[in-house]
């Protein structure tokens, strides 16, 4: 009897609650994906974040910010740059003539210096700044022709260290010739050399820019936007952030690695599309793929290219290199592969936890869009073509792409 | 095990799309569902931000199963991961709030079915909080889930014995502020 009482009242209660929906607005969406994201590794967190569009915004508002940094900086300099100045005291010590005449003559650049405008120049910036806050007593504008550029004074610098000899190629000058011929480091990406910033020294072709040797580093960043058409396998878009790093082997050989993060999605699939296209990529060393189109969810590659470029017509703003790209990764994999028959897990993506190597053919059209003290953004189409490798796994690798980069000098440690 | 309250499942296509980490159709399942998700661990949870804390948590924990699996009856499963997230909850909380004394066994009257013609599912539920935490598990989980005793005690990490006594004084309790609602009732009225 007593049961039977229980179970009414709580079969009403019972009934109560089934019905009860709360009002509370369902607002907490983004607490819950925080908080998936936190389950997730540090890597796939890392990756995830690349995904983001803003996050290119705010790499490029960076790099427009260091840029503007080094404009600054560098018309500071500019004024003083052009002066020998010499301390009779320690400084003297630091001034070996003999050693900076043999240093000078190896200089086979061909610049000369102007050393009458200089002393002018010097002059006047001795009377507008009457500086003796850090300089006792400039006795000797050096107008020796063998020393080619100097390091000025730092007022923050002890006296002593007024002088600093520098070579032209340790100088701060800013020398567009040599600038100029170091502007296919970013070896397979097709980029051209810096413009001249003032145009009326610019030359449509320069070839005598061939021979002079260039700085040995060059820094990319970019954004990459590369439309593949692949015969094989269809067409795919990737999209994505592009660091790369390039040295100077020979005036016109160039030997670099880089680093893409980026979303590669397929537009179109051809036949037997669906497992190929998912393959390491000459281009990139980490991709994060969305393959909504396809039956993949992400996965997460990881390669390192050597790309070695060699050019075979360029001028200063203008670039049609040879590029011959080498890829040697490690790829894996760590997706989950989807099929037609239902879920199985496990790495998939072609070839996890293996080596495996191709080389590619590159022709590469560059057109810089701008350059400025050091910085400059660079626009280039691009044919690749696979010429050698495991074609069960470099199946897909010909494409036409097209992308964007905006490019640092990098020289001695020094931003420019 | 009670029948769970008939709540629709989604399109499969939607649960496919949450499988593969789309986030779009997540947050679109996690809209649908919240409100139905909060109504069981309201139960275990009287305290909302609790509550809400937990429906977060098992959402977590259905997109996490969904890359593994698609169930065929996700409304249900759903409600499984609900209930026991909250029993999770309840496990790792360690202020555990036994704070009313137990009103014990109350005279056999029999609690007036009209009582309920004037409440609601809020004042059912401000009743259950203030149960004491541990026989308010039982009771819901006994009664309105439908667990036994025995799965009950490896849940809450306590003796089947203890779980039948929990649910006796949680009988005992409610019977006694139903009763008390109603004779308050009477008098007002």
């Amino acid at each position: 009897m007593k049961e039977e009482q229980d179970d009414r009242w709580i079969g009403k209660m019972k009934e109560l609650l089934e019905d009860y929906s709360p009002s509370d607005a369902p607002n907490n969406w983004k607490q819950v994906k925080r908080k998936m994201n936190r389950n997730l590794s540090w890597g796939t967190r890392l990756l995830m974040f690349f995904r983001r569009p803003w996050t290119y915004a705010i790499i490029f508002g960076a790099g427009i910010l260091v840029g503007y940094l080094i404009f600054t900086s560098h018309d500071k300099r500019t004024i003083s740059q052009t002066y020998v100045l010499k301390e009779d005291t320690a400084a003297q010590s630091l001034v070996k003539p003999s050693n900076v005449k043999k240093e000078a003559a190896t200089n086979s650049s061909g610049v000369k210096i102007d050393t009458g405008n200089e002393k002018t120049s010097l002059n006047q910036v001795i009377e507008k700044s009457n500086t003796n806050l850090t300089v006792k007593r400039i006795t000797q504008l050096q107008t020796d022709s063998s020393i080619t550029n100097t390091r000025p004074a730092d007022p923050s610098f002890p006296i002593t260290l007024a002088v600093i000899p520098v070579t032209k190629k340790q100088s701060y000058s800013r020398d567009r010739v040599s600038v100029g011929d170091t502007v296919r480091p970013l070896a397979a990406t097709g980029l051209s050399q810096p413009t001249n910033p003032d145009k009326k020294q610019r030359k449509p072709l320069d070839l005598s820019a061939l021979t002079i040797k260039g700085d040995p580093w060059k820094v990319g960043i970019g954004y990459e936007y590369l439309y593949k058409i692949k015969p094989d396998t269809g067409q795919t878009v990737f999209h994505g952030l592009t660091v790369r790093f390039a040295k100077q082997v020979t005036p016109k050989l160039w030997a670099g690695s880089g680093l893409t993060f980026g979303k590669t999605q397929v537009t179109r699939s051809a036949k037997f599309a669906v497992r190929d296209w998912t393959k390491i990529d000459s281009l990139g060393t980490i991709y994060l793929r969305d393959s909504s189109v396809s039956y993949r969810k992400w996965q997460n590659h990881a390669a390192i290219p050597l790309n070695i470029t060699f050019d075979i017509l360029k001028n200063r703003n203008f670039a049609l290199p040879l590029s011959a790209g080498a890829t040697f990764g490690w790829v894996y994999s760590d997706g989950v592969l989807f099929t037609n028959d239902g879920f199985s897990s496990g790495g998939s993506g072609g070839l996890p936890d293996k080596f495996t190597a191709f080389i590619t053919a590159d022709v590469s059209v560059g057109y810089e869009v701008f350059y400025l003290r050091g910085l400059s953004a660079v626009l280039s189409a691009e044919f690749r073509r696979m010429i050698a490798g495991q074609k069960s796994l470099g199946a897909g690798q010909n494409f036409i792409g097209g992308r964007i980069v905006l490019n640092l000098d990098f020289d001695k440690g020094k931003w420019r | 095990m009670a029948p769970a309250r008939k709540i629709e499942n989604p399109d499969q296509k939607i649960l496919i799309k949450c499988s593969r980490g789309h986030s779009r159709s997540q947050e679109h399942l996690y809209k649908q569902y919240y409100a139905y998700v909060l109504s069981v661990t309201l139960r275990f949870l009287p305290n909302r931000e609790d509550a809400r804390e937990v429906v977060n948590d098992v959402f977590v924990k259905v997109f996490t199963h969904l890359r593994k699996e698609i169930p065929d009856n996700f409304a249900g499963w759903l409600r499984r991961i609900a209930v026991h997230t909250a029993v999770d909850h309840y496990r790792t909380s360690k202020t555990r709030k036994e704070m009313l004394p137990d009103l014990g066994e109350p005279a056999p009257v029999a609690v007036p079915e009209d009582v309920f013609d004037r409440l609601n599912a809020e004042d059912i539920l401000s009743l259950l909080e203030k149960l004491n935490e541990t026989p308010r598990m039982v009771f819901i989980l006994f009664e309105i889930e439908g667990y036994h005793h025995d799965e009950i005690a490896v849940m809450l990490d306590i003796e089947s014995t203890t779980s039948r006594s929990h649910l006796s004084r949680a009988k005992a309790f409610l019977r006694n502020s139903l009763l008390t609602l109603a004779k308050n009732e009477r008098r007002a009225g």
